[in-house]
């Protein structure tokens, strides 16, 4: 992992229009290529603001953004954006095209992919989410978790080496929720994605390599799920919900108990809970 | 609410229904063009005969012909009725006052309530017998020449089909929203016509900010997919014309020189 990191953002600063203070301010991040990185943070912390900046939906009013060491402007911005793919919030208001194939074709037709290339890999993103029996129908009138999936395959079809998820499942039901996170863990198997999750699922962020923690425009941490679990009070001050199994490990931790180090999920606890037990 | 225009495809296979859309745009223009071009009544009974043909190899059941024709109702009765009672002729059976019925009348009379007819059941059958996205592919190609006057015709045609399909989602929204006003107390069935309209003002605003998020959304959703402009696009989608529509649009071609002739 010592190769140039796919996403460098450097000294980047945005305010909307009319707002009085900054939505990013000065922030600095690296997401090395491979990766799953989740940013998270309270409602309104800048999350989305940041992910708009990586394919140019936003301009930031000073900073730089890398792609693959290439400077983000308005030369590479059209080969970013084929590159680096986003699935939005609300599954309801980013379909264009008029039958399932036709939207995951979307972004192929904008690159002037031929034809035959396109229909070929509009198959394959389908099969991909096992969408692939609903092509011919209308995005409408699907599920919201088979609407992300339909989302997920229309950036997948355009061989992304970068996927965002911008709180794609916080729409959705538990069972569309798991849906989604399935695949994602199954693509990061299986292909070499850089994944960024922007989330307020605790669960989802646990499964990752890398956390990100903003606060109010201001990137105040990073590191490894584990590690930022370990510190419950300050994730809480961040306007963050730690899950109830990291605390109580925290509690258990500093009480002496020999817990592992990770984050450990409520079955995970338990588990180690009972390994505890009978040793005793 | 969603039984409006736009909901009027009537889903099929048959020989009309797999007719290229192209075909019947040009079709459906050359036809009213024809229409205002006749004279004889036999002529009529020719073009009488290509809709009867029409509707008929459509499959669709005539109620549904019919329903197109009741929005244009009072336009035709009123205009027939113009005509009925303002032409004046030889052969006068009826006067009062400027009101007179006169053999010219009555056959003006018919001859502009057929036009209507013939106009209406010609384009409902396009309608019912082609979805609204097929329409749209159909009319950018129609409109492709325009390129030459640097005219956007990927952007309108995008714009067109985009439209088409958010016009149920507005429709969806529009209930949501006067559900939501109702649980509040607003009547919009009852009342005075200034208060009813009055009560449309809550419903409009909402129904404004809605769309204009759910237009933001698209956008951000479509320039993160790397649209510009309609330069260098592909199509996944495209029209295929088939021997079925040059062999109509022959046989129409043939039907428009006898007509005129
Ligand atoms: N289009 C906009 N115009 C003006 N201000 C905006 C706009 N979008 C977001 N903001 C503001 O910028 C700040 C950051 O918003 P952003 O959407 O990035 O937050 P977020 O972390 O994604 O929140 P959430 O978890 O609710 O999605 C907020 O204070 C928000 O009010
Ligand atoms: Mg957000």
């Amino acid at each position: 992992m010592t190769e140039q990191p796919i996403i460098r953002v450097k000294n980047v600063t945005y305010s909307y229009p009319y707002a009085d203070k900054p939505a990013l301010n000065k922030i600095n991040l690296t997401i090395q290529a491979g990766q799953w990185v989740a940013i998270v943070g309270h409602n309104g912390s800048g999350k989305s603001t940041l992910a708009k900046t990586f394919n140019g939906l936003i301009e930031p009013q000073s900073g730089e953004i890398y792609f693959n060491g290439k400077l983000l402007n308005e030369e590479t911005v059209f080969d970013v954006r084929s590159k680096l793919g986003i699935v939005f919030q609300n599954p309801d208001n980013q379909f264009v095209g008029a039958t399932v194939a036709d939207d995951v074709a979307f972004g192929m037709e904008n690159n002037g992919v031929p034809r035959d290339e396109m229909i070929t890999r509009v198959e394959a993103a389908l099969r991909q989410v096992h969408m692939w029996d609903y092509r011919h129908q209308e995005p409408a009138r699907l599920s919201g978790g088979q609407k992300q999936r339909v989302a997920l395959a229309g950036v997948l079809a355009q061989r992304p080496q970068v996927i965002i998820l911008d709180e794609a499942t916080s729409m959705l039901d538990p069972q569309g929720r798991r849906e989604i996170i399935n695949l994602m863990t199954q693509l990061r198997q299986d292909g070499n994605f850089t994944i960024i999750s922007i989330t307020h699922d605790v669960d989802e962020a646990a499964l990752t390599d890398q956390l990100v923690v903003i606060d109010d425009g201001v990137l105040v941490n990073t590191g490894t799920p584990s590690e930022l679990f370990a510190d419950p009070e300050q994730l809480h001050r961040h306007g963050l919900t730690v899950p109830l199994s990291a605390r109580i490990s925290q509690q258990l931790r500093t009480a002496d108990y020999a817990l592992p180090d990770r984050y450990l999920n409520d079955r995970q606890l338990v588990d180690e809970l009972w390994t505890l037990h009978s040793k005793m | 609410m969603d039984k409006m225009i736009f909901g009027r495809y009537y889903p099929g296979n048959s020989f009309v229904h797999r007719l290229d859309p192209r075909l019947k745009l040009v079709v459906n223009i050359m036809f009213i063009v024809l229409i205002f071009l006749i004279k004889h009544w036999y002529d009529y009974a020719l073009l009488g005969g290509v809709v009867i043909a029409g509707v008929l190899l459509s499959g669709v059941s005539l109620k549904f012909f019919l329903r197109g024709l009741r929005p244009m109702l009072w336009l035709i009765l009123f205009t027939v009725g113009l005509q009925l009672f303002f032409t004046s002729g030889q052969h006068v059976y009826w006067q009062w006052g400027v009101l007179s019925l006169s053999q010219e009348g009555l056959i003006n009379a018919t001859y502009i309530a057929l036009r209507f007819l013939l106009i209406i059941f010609m384009s409902t059958l396009l309608t019912l017998t082609t979805q609204p996205l097929a329409i749209a592919d159909g009319m950018e190609y129609l409109i492709r020449p325009l390129k030459v006057v640097h005219f956007p015709v990927n952007d309108v045609a995008l714009m067109l089909s985009i439209a088409l399909r958010f016009v149920p989602k507005l429709m969806d929204e529009t209930t949501k929203i006067m559900n939501a006003q109702r649980a509040r107390g607003v009547d919009f069935n009852n009342g005075s016509l200034i208060k009813r309209v009055k009560a449309l003002i809550p419903l409009l605003i909402p129904l404004m900010m809605s769309s204009l998020d759910i237009a933001t959304d698209l956008t951000t959703a479509m320039i993160s997919r790397g649209y510009r402009d309609g330069e260098g696009r592909t199509r996944y989608r495209i029209l295929k014309w088939q021997r079925a529509d040059s062999l109509t649009l022959v046989a129409f071609v043939v039907i428009t020189v006898v007509a005129i002739i």
